[in-house]
């Protein structure tokens, strides 16, 4: 899996991120289709899936004389986890001192009932 | 979506007092923040906060606000041992209210955005510019899934 950094930058540009979108809609696509559909040159959608390939956004698979592309989907929630790592890291946190509170709290509370 | 702020909130059975005296305090913070060898605050606005991680390195930061026993903010950078500076910190605000004979308990933090020390945060803030980028993300992955089955 590549560097975040190295995702952000892939998906940075409008045409790719429409390729890449393209590329996610059907189960498996070549280069030729989607100039067909993104209306942009053949070697221009070989270019940009060069890059989301170099990314590991997208994986090429060989048949017969035909490329096929998918999009890799690790790739795409490893970027998407950037944000909510952080947001996990402070859930963990705050988990951490509701256990410790509410166990001060039930030994207070005990002692309250001993003495 | 913003790429600038994460918030989490969570019901305490304690009371506020207590909860505040949790987060707030130096001595506490090593007994539910686990990963804290020890720290060490200056409670007032502009009091130094300087917290010694157990593994490795110090986080240095700077109190912004401290209203007892509701509000606590502070920015701390996110470079080892230096103070915070525009394009390293970011800005974390607790907040306290009864619930009940509890606290609830929300922490936010903001900033995310200035952030220029590392390539992944700026690519980050260069992919929302485009569009947002979990939007995206999320997009993608609804139709990565949907291709999968």
């Amino acid at each position: 899996v590549s560097a975040p950094s190295t995702v952000f930058a892939a998906l940075g540009d409008p045409t790719r991120l429409e390729i890449l979108g393209l590329v996610g809609a059907g189960r498996e696509t070549t280069a030729t289709r989607l100039a067909g559909l993104a209306g942009v040159s053949r070697p221009a959608v070989v270019k940009h899936l060069g890059v989301l390939e170099r990314a590991g956004l997208v994986d090429r698979r060989k048949q017969g004389r035909d490329v096929h592309f998918r999009v890799a989907t690790s790739a795409v929630s490893d970027a998407a986890s950037w944000l909510d790592a952080r947001a996990e890291a402070w859930a963990d946190r705050l988990a951490a001192l509701k256990a410790h509170a509410e166990s001060d709290e039930q030994r207070r509370r005990a002692g309250e009932t001993d003495g | 979506m913003s790429t600038d702020r994460i918030e989490q909130t969570i019901e305490i059975d304690a009371p506020m007092d207590r909860v505040w005296s949790l987060i707030t305090e130096a001595s506490e913070l090593p007994a539910w923040w686990h990963s804290i060898g020890s720290a060490s605050l200056d409670l007032k606005p502009g009091g130094k906060m300087l917290i010694r991680w157990k593994e490795h390195g110090i986080t240095r930061g700077v109190i912004e606000r401290i209203d007892a026993p509701t509000r606590f903010a502070f920015r701390w950078s996110t470079r080892d041992d230096q103070d915070p500076a525009p394009g390293s910190a970011t800005l974390v605000e607790f907040t306290l209210e009864a619930s009940g004979e509890g606290t609830r308990v929300q922490v936010v933090e903001t900033g995310f955005d200035e952030l220029e020390q590392s390539a992944e945060e700026r690519a980050a803030a260069h992919a929302e510019n485009v569009r947002g980028w979990r939007e995206v993300s999320e997009w993608l992955r609804e139709r990565s899934e949907r291709q999968v089955a």
